[in-house]
């Protein structure tokens, strides 16, 4: 039998805030790093830190803006904050000081 | 072969393992409650069918079949840290509507986008299987324009399609009652189809649409300048390349507001919507007010509407091609056509959706030359307004309303699917 669709099932979202802050920061984490098996890993490694609920509010949210497009979203990538901690443990910080790309 | 029929040749290919997907499903279920059986087709929406780019390049004048293996390129969850891949995605015009991908490697759709665990239609393929529906999710390649993607359905996939599920399945005819539902950009092919009515459409029963433009929306425009956050990246480092990518999807050329005759020819229909009307011409000069059709793009002197093509890649041919299929597309019904023909669209009541645009001349690009008008009802991304189109009867529209309608995820949406099952009957 299939699973019976809910409100609940389409209720869990980010804000488009709480998106832009997790999106920044982990671009800040693997800016000028290249695309190697090895930094996937980690990029793999670094969102397995979180919560696959927690990941999939942030991809909702994501697919909503990208949808949206540019003009009814906020700027991704302008400014850095803290993001949630991870389930458990601190996450991991960047080394990098700067915000520059 | 050529690049052209190697590509749709290819793209067959990949579908394949869909199919059998269907033949599985078609052989493990027992139909609709009356037993009787349903096929639908889902196009996606644009950017929400992922895309595979093969891992090497097509040969010219290679006379057996080429075939490739295929990669992931739209859209995965390291494409926000590294935008790679949709540098890739950019498209290379070798003549008037030819295309070809990039360094020649085929890139084919395969099925909806899936994010980080999250597809905008898991709910949808769920609601089919309690229903008894035989669901078939068609990826289409939501760069190239509307037109070959709806030719390509219809000249190419439904014959193979046909073919394999007889084949696999008993010879039942998985088309001998099928409707085709498209959500958002993915409506507009199905309103292509629906109008063409080639022979092999000719016995589909409905044409769906959900949240789909018929009049446009605002954010297009945006992303000629803008780009696509988040794949700008850091301080938008990456902008410039999101840029060029963007200007080479033909697609996108259709996806702005309406043009001034179109509005004109539907003013009257389109500000007597009983529940949104739209009162004004959706896209204006942002210091005058006047009339800035995204398809008439005038000059003020040296000053003019678009990115300059040297710097982008802006193709105003692709322009005035959009231009005839966004009026194509919202042209007047054959009423045999339009009698199987409905729109859903969505309300969240937030009223926060963009539901105009004002235009600055450029250059300068940078600040965008666009700023976002009023909020109006809608989906979030679509204006109530656009996503019916005003030929329609009134009981061919029908409006959702409510939080979880919002535009990306409506296929999951309770409410939407409950009215879809209104109108299939199921």
């Amino acid at each position: 039998m299939a699973k019976k669709i809910t409100k609940a099932d389409v209720a869990a979202t980010a804000s488009s805030e709480e998106a832009n802050v997790f999106v920044t920061a982990l671009q800040e984490k693997f800016q000028r790093k290249k695309r190697t098996p090895e930094e996937r890993e980690r990029l793999r490694k670094y969102l397995a830190q979180y919560s696959p609920d927690y990941l999939r509010s942030i991809a909702r949210r994501v697919l909503i803006d990208i949808m949206k497009g540019p003009g009814q979203t906020p700027t991704y990538g302008a400014k850095s904050k803290p993001t949630r901690r991870p389930r458990g443990k601190r996450a991991a910080r960047s080394r990098r000081k700067s915000a520059k790309p | 072969m050529s690049y052209d029929t190697t590509r749709d040749s290819e793209q067959l290919r990949v579908i394949d393992p869909s199919i059998d997907d269907f033949i599985d499903r078609y052989n493990n279920s027992s139909g609709l409650a009356d037993g009787s059986r349903q096929t639908v087709f889902l196009f996606p929406g644009g950017m929400a069918c992922t895309l595979k780019r093969a891992t090497t390049s097509y040969v010219d004048g290679v006379s057996t079949p080429q075939t490739f293996t295929y990669h992931t390129v739209w859209l995965k969850p390291e494409t926000i840290v590294w935008p790679d891949d949709v540098f890739d995605l950019k498209m290379t015009k070798v003549a008037p509507g030819k295309y070809r991908d990039t360094d020649d490697r085929i890139i084919v759709a395969d099925g909806a986008v899936g994010y980080l665990g999250c597809t905008p239609y898991l709910g949808f393929t769920l609601w089919c299987e309690q229903k008894g529906l035989d669901y078939f999710v068609f990826g289409w390649d939501w760069r190239r324009r509307i037109e070959h993607s709806g030719r390509f359905f219809v000249e190419k996939f439904l014959p193979y399609f046909q073919a394999r599920v007889k084949d696999g399945c008993n010879n039942a005819d998985p088309l001998a009652n099928f409707s085709l539902i498209g959500h958002s950009a993915g409506g507009m092919v199905v309103n292509w189809i629906l109008r063409k009515n080639d022979a092999n459409v000719a016995n589909m029963r409905l044409a769906i649409t959900v949240a789909t433009p018929f009049y446009g929306y605002a954010s297009q425009v945006h992303r000629w300048f803008e780009g696509q956050p988040p794949f700008n990246g850091l301080l938008n480092a990456f902008r410039k390349k999101i840029i060029k990518s963007i200007c080479s999807f033909p697609a996108c050329y259709a996806w702005m507001f309406l043009d001034e005759q179109t509005y004109t020819d539907n003013q009257a229909a389109l500000a007597a919507d009983p529940k949104y009307p739209l009162a004004a011409y959706p896209s204006t000069d942002k210091t005058k007010g006047t009339i800035a059709d995204p398809y008439d793009p005038q000059k003020k002197g040296a000053l003019s509407r678009y990115p300059a093509p040297g710097a982008t890649g802006f193709d105003a041919a692709e322009l005035a091609h959009a231009k005839t299929l966004v009026r194509y597309l919202a042209s007047d019904l054959d009423p045999t056509l339009a009698a199987k023909f409905f729109n859903i669209r969505g309300d969240t009541t937030a009223d926060d959706t963009a539901g105009s645009t004002t235009w600055d001349w450029v250059p300068p690009t940078d600040p965008s030359p666009i700023d976002d008008g009023a909020d109006v009802p809608g989906d979030g991304t679509q204006p109530a307004w656009t996503a019916r189109h005003v030929g329609l009867a009134a009981a061919n529209v029908i409006s959702v309303s409510g939080a979880d309608v919002e535009h990306t995820f409506t296929m999951n949406s309770p409410t939407t699917l409950g009215e879809l099952a209104g109108v299939l009957g199921v």
